[in-house]
């Protein structure tokens, strides 16, 4: 389980790397577009072995992904962060990547590796199956990547209020699944 | 972070694990250039990249709209009768920055004193200032007095989100309706109602309560068209809401690195052996509390790391009580530093809210039961139970173990 606590005084004292690059007016450089693969990596890869299937799949997205940023980084107007702008072209990277049978179950969700007696305990693999495709990638992005809802909402080209309600929407649908599995 | 967001989390890396794949910018650099025309951003576009074309027609539309009615107001402002739903508008001010500070209450949440058993609610306090020009919002949540952290850097309300990007716009675009007539605390107000956008099978929607008199919202809910089974309608008080052209400054929390957590059996323990084990005076209620017997007590290694980092968190010393009353399990869990696996965030924050100081706790209602959470003798103490007066009964009984 993981759970944004509270950052300890005097760590991380320089300003997050979001922060920095939002700065930056127009292009975005070699070195910034460096700098967001290396850091942001696993959480790209992630998604990415999430949206396709597989991990190879997703990696060779994330590669491609990023050699098409590099082409069209003139094309970064600023008006954004550069890594919710890079996650839009990971994300349709993954899913032109995935399966062709894949198409139209996108972001499917993979059998539990647990090895546990109940392998889907809260019904979890049960709920992702059912939720249409952009808020399960909204999932993906929110806690793989632990993107705010801002960034989430330039990834996916949608309003940051639709992000909000529909993360919202998702988890009460989880809650109220939680809570028939609770009086049954 | 809620409870279904910590399970969704806990899920979704037992999923989906860590990958294995390291970065490779050398093989990037070698792709540029070589990639296939994008049949990709052809074919792959999401369904709703559609949005950013109604994006641009809305805007259009807005913008035609905001120029109309910036018209009409220099020649004749709402031409001698301004319908409600104007004035609302009118009462926001006319200034790029809103300013505004919510109150609500924290649901499942409450904070018992121990002496005496009264309980109050956790409370929620969000202030955001919501730039109109750049939709920017800058926001601060939190919980009984602690600010706890910045929502746009974890999960933003959705009602207080809904009401701060949609609610001047609905005004504006017509959008927004009068619905009906009530009253809050005894003041007359009238519901304005709009749409939040959402791709989806429910439509959700915004209530301002407005009052009839200052044109001034006094509480905003957030609900469904129609009921939904188990959605709960979130509601907030409109503590203070202002616009200026200068930009307030609000002080934001710095954003929080996400935690992770392990607890691994040692071995088993006798109650004596306790206190030696762990290195600091054990706590627990007793051969019985409340009619649940204790059962078995043991000695555990537990980790609290910051995710995905390497090395992991030092590891310390923790005890896990089991006691059982029928076929329901009471478990205790401590610490002389807060641990992630025992529910603990850090000295000031456990799931559910702020750490209470001693003699207090923090009690949260879950989806499997109830949970305590207090700081007695030096140690960070979790309680679970099904049973709320149980889990109290535990926290008020703890003492030194023989």
């Amino acid at each position: 389980m993981a759970h944004a606590g509270p950052r300890p005084n005097g760590v991380n004292k320089a300003p997050p790397l979001r922060d920095r690059i939002v700065m930056r007016v127009t292009g975005a450089s070699l070195d910034d577009l460096e700098s967001v693969y290396r850091q942001g990596y696993c959480g790209f890869l992630r998604v990415a072995s999430a949206v396709t299937g597989e991990e190879a799949r997703g990696a060779d997205a994330v590669q491609d992904a990023f050699a098409r940023a590099i082409e069209q980084r003139t094309g970064f107007r600023g008006d954004g962060p550069l890594e919710a702008w890079v996650w839009r072209i990971v994300v349709n990277a993954a899913r032109a990547a995935r399966p062709r049978h894949q198409e139209t179950d996108v972001t499917a969700v993979p059998a539990s590796g647990a090895a546990d007696d109940d392998p889907d305990p809260y019904g979890v693999d049960t709920w992702l199956t059912a939720l249409p495709e952009r808020e399960r990638l909204a999932v993906f992005l929110r806690y793989f990547a632990d993107l705010d809802y801002r960034s989430i909402a330039t990834a996916l080209d949608v309003e940051v209020g639709t992000i909000s309600a529909t993360l919202h929407a998702a988890h009460e649908a989880l809650r109220r699944s939680l809570e028939e599995a609770q009086q049954t | 972070m809620t409870e279904i967001e910590t399970i969704v989390r806990s899920e979704l890396d037992r999923r989906y694990p860590t990958p294995t794949q390291e970065p490779d910018w050398e093989g990037v650099l070698q792709r540029v250039g070589k990639i296939e025309e994008p049949i990709a951003e052809r074919r792959a576009h999401l369904p709703m990249s559609r949005s950013g074309r109604r994006r641009t027609a809305f805007a259009l539309a807005a913008a035609v709209l905001a120029a109309t009615a910036a018209t009409l107001t220099l020649v004749a402002p709402w031409n001698g009768s301004p319908s409600f739903v104007e004035q609302a508008r009118a009462a926001l001010g006319g200034g790029r920055y809103v300013h505004a500070v919510f109150a609500g209450i924290q649901h499942g949440g409450e904070i018992v004193t121990l002496a005496s058993g009264r309980a109050r609610p956790v409370t929620q306090r969000i202030e955001w200032i919501y730039d109109t020009k750049t939709g920017t919002i800058q926001d601060v949540f939190s919980l009984s007095g602690v600010a706890m952290f910045s929502e746009q850097n974890g999960a933003p309300d959705p009602a207080v989100t809904g009401f701060a990007t949609g609610y001047q716009k609905a005004l504006a675009n017509g959008t927004a309706r009068v619905v009906g007539e009530t009253s809050v605390n005894g003041q007359k107000v009238k519901i304005i109602r709009f749409p939040i956008p959402l791709n989806g099978t429910i439509s959700l929607y915004e209530d301002v309560l407005v009052a009839t008199d200052s044109h001034r919202p006094l509480v905003i809910r957030y609900h469904a068209a129609a009921p939904v089974r188990g959605a709960r309608t979130l509601t907030y008080r409109v503590v203070s809401i202002d616009s200026s052209n200068t930009a307030p400054t609000l002080a934001v929390p710095r954003p929080q690195p996400l935690l992770t957590g392990t607890a691994t059996d040692i071995r088993q323990l006798n109650p004596n052996e306790a206190t030696a084990a762990l290195g600091h005076t054990a706590l627990w209620p007793g051969q019985t509390v409340s009619g649940a017997t204790f059962k078995k007590l043991r000695l555990q290694r537990v980790t609290t790391s910051v995710l995905h980092s390497y090395p992991p968190g030092k590891s310390v010393r923790g005890l896990r009580l089991d006691y059982q009353t029928g076929n329901r399990l009471l478990v205790i869990q401590e610490a002389a530093t807060p641990q992630y696996s025992y529910g603990f965030f850090s000295a000031q924050t456990a799931i559910g809210g702020p750490v209470p100081p001693a003699g207090e706790a923090l009690l949260t209602h879950l989806h499997n039961g109830w949970q305590a959470q207090l700081r007695k003798g030096g140690l960070f103490i979790t309680i679970r139970t099904r049973d709320r007066n149980l889990a109290i009964a535990t926290a008020r009984a703890l003492a030194p173990t023989p």
